[in-house]
């Protein structure tokens, strides 16, 4: 028998060493690159010759909902069950199908993750909306994540649509420069994913980001830099959708946020740096924001109704016993120059019983327990 | 890397002063060395000949990681076909949770299981760390072999891991050694069959081949199988010293997918099994 020991020494010795075909962790190649393109089993009919089009950018949390994961320092979870996750999901796809948008971006979804019991996230919502077709852009690849017991990753970004997505790319973006060699070997690729998409006879470029949280390097601040360069010189009509991890340039609170432990209890790791408003300007500049920075107000409760995050989920308290709620504003979407949203429709989707802008559209979810991220939505009108 | 098994096989197939070695007694095999005797290497396993009969069996690296012991206890010899045979009991004990409830260096908690850092502040929280609770696993199994100089060796064996506190910690998934180390506490057991054929072929040259099965208990979506080959040589540099080396082959359900063509430029996901290979090496002393 190849007895335990030699078993455990095979480990040991096999890990410095190893030559399986699977790689420890996967490179994102940098430059840009062809990503994968799925289709729904069943195709649903897509409205034909819309004059705009409903448009939704989240990050999901990968189907973790409001469980509390070790780098929240909040809880201690590493792995969630094949149940959680499915009834995770299925609370989300409730709002997909409520919000019903006709191109959504998608933040941290995962494809094979064994935090996430290895459901296939796109696979899912391609069966359970009326969405047809997606783009994968994986940012984290590797085989097994010797920290906390994480395992096995595969995650990333997405862009879903109704419309037939004909092409998509990744572009990399830089990685981090402040961590060891160990550490940045089983880290995130970050990069910008892009997708054409046909509605009708209009070719639309959609992309979607999520941009890095914890680095300490500036890393943040050149990837943002980096994504307007590239949608500033997309030609065509054009969607930009994401986590970019940065505050509006008019935030009024810029640091001590109620889900941010005041004692460190899981390391420096995922202690959040200063925030860098600024770099967001030229966005709202240079682009259409679905939401133009004279809505975003200049008293804390205006700011309040467009804020999209919270790492504290409102059935768990702070160290001061007050409740998680949504307490600053990450996540955005942006439209082509010259193109224009419909501003009766744009709004940030944070809870249930919320009317959605001017829609009359009252909010049956609750994007409250459903992710640490809400949803951004409006109806950007074709050109 | 090829470069390294050839390296590899080089060195085991050179003549020279071991040329002069007394032939070994098999490892790996159901014949056991006298009273007294022993062996051990940097990652074979310490063995020591109580009795003729009996050989307990403990790795001193993995022991302070994974406490465990063996112990073989030869139980029958024979003769078939014009060649002598020996029949062993294996009954090992090992607490395989030990890794996973220690930092370093007596384990990997934070690496391969949650530190729970939060569950320690002692804040009430509504989700509790998944830690694992303590358990021990006891194994039985058997062993025979054929032959002397030329051996063929049939063994099987099952562990059951028995939870004595807290919960059963959420499969690894991961490497096939790693994966099998732990299985009796996060698969509940682990069953093994192999086969070993071993052969003299100079006094200073043993090849050996061997193909394993095993199987666990049946926890998340993974297959509960794995399959693993060895081919190794054993190089005895003086009558108390030895070199081994050789290359073993896993193929197991880690999880792993590959994006296939779907028609149209799309793809869909597909479930595929891992295979990994490592060089195995190690130095050997007996007395």
């Amino acid at each position: 028998m190849v007895s335990v020991c030699r078993l455990i020494c095979c480990a040991g010795l096999g890990l410095a060493s190893l030559t399986g075909c699977e790689p420890l962790a996967r490179a994102v190649p940098r430059g840009t690159h062809a990503a994968p393109r799925f289709k729904a089993a069943t195709l649903m009919p897509a409205p034909p010759d819309p004059d705009g089009l409903r448009v939704m950018a989240w990050n999901i949390k990968y189907g973790a909902a409001r469980l509390p994961f070790w780098f929240d320092c909040w809880g201690d979870r590493v792995q969630m069950t094949r149940a959680e996750v499915e009834a995770n999901l299925a609370g989300a796809v409730a709002l997909i199908r409520e919000a019903d948008p006709d191109v959504l971006m998608v933040e941290e979804i995962e494809l094979n993750s064994r935090r996430s019991a290895y459901v296939d996230m796109v696979r899912h919502l391609l069966a359970n909306t009326d969405l047809n077709y997606a783009a994968y852009f994986r940012t984290w690849d590797s085989r097994y994540i010797p920290s906390e017991g994480l395992g096995r990753m595969d995650l990333g970004n997405a862009i879903f649509s109704k419309y037939p997505i004909v092409a998509a790319d990744s572009i990399a973006q830089a990685d981090r420069t402040d961590q060891d060699l160990v550490t940045a070997t089983f880290y995130i690729h970050r990069s910008i994913g892009r997708a054409v998409i046909e509605v009708g006879d209009q070719p639309v470029t959609a992309f979607v980001v999520h941009t890095e949280a914890y680095d300490e390097d500036g890393t943040k601040q050149a990837q943002i830099e980096q994504i307007h360069e590239v949608v500033q010189a997309t030609e065509g009509p054009w969607l930009l959708g994401g986590d970019f991890n940065e505050l509006p340039p008019t935030a009024l609170k810029t640091q001590d946020f109620l889900d941010e432990r005041t004692e460190p209890v899981c390391g420096e790791d995922f202690e959040q740096p200063p925030y860098t408003p600024a770099v967001m300007a030229p966005f709202f500049a240079d682009f259409a924001p679905w939401i133009e920075l004279a809505r975003f107000g200049d008293t804390p409760a205006a700011q309040a109704r467009l804020f999209t995050h919270s790492v504290l989920g409102p059935d768990e308290v702070n160290e001061a016993g007050v409740a998680g709620d949504w307490n600053r504003t990450l996540d955005y979407l942006f439209a082509s120059p010259g193109t224009a949203w419909d501003p009766a429709t744009t709004d940030v989707l944070q809870r249930a019983g919320q009317p959605v802008a001017q829609t009359g559209w009252v909010l049956e979810a609750d994007p409250l327990r459903l992710s640490d991220h809400a949803p951004v939505f409006g109806v950007w009108r074709l050109p | 890397m090829r470069g390294l098994w050839w390296g590899l096989w080089a060195l085991a197939a050179l003549p020279g002063v071991a040329g002069a070695a007394p032939a070994r007694p098999p490892r790996e095999s159901a014949w056991l060395a006298p009273a007294g005797s022993g062996s051990v290497g940097v990652f074979n396993p310490l063995r020591w000949a109580l009795t003729d009969a009996l050989t307990l069996e403990a790795h001193p690296l993995a022991f302070f990681a994974a406490p465990h012991v063996g112990l073989d206890w030869q139980v029958a010899q024979g003769e078939l076909g014009g060649r002598a045979w020996a029949a062993t009991a294996r009954f090992g004990l090992s607490v395989p949770s030990w890794a996973l409830r220690f930092g370093l260096p007596f384990g990997a908690r934070g690496y391969l299981s949650p530190t729970c850092a939060v569950a320690d502040t002692g804040e009430a929280r509504a989700d509790t760390c998944a830690e694992a609770g303590w358990a021990i696993a006891p194994s039985v199994g058997g062993r025979w072999t054929w032959g002397r100089e030329g051996l063929l060796t049939v063994d099987g064996d099952l562990a059951v891991g028995l939870l004595l506190t807290g919960e059963r910690p959420a499969s690894l998934d991961t490497y096939a050694p790693l994966q099998l180390a732990v299985a009796p506490l996060t698969h509940t057991w682990r069953a093994h069959v192999g086969v070993r054929t071993e052969h003299a072929v100079r006094p200073w040259l043993r090849l050996a081949a061997e193909v394993d099965l095993y199987r666990v208990g049946d926890v998340g979506p993974l297959s509960p199988w794995t399959v693993s080959g060895w081919l190794g040589v054993d190089w005895p540099l003086t009558p108390g010293f030895a070199l081994t080396s050789g290359v073993i082959w896993f193929n197991s359900d880690q999880g792993a997918i590959d994006l296939v063509a779907d028609g149209g430029g799309f793809v869909r996901v597909e479930r595929v099994r891992s295979n990994d290979v490592y060089p195995t090496l190690d130095a050997l002393w007996t007395w």
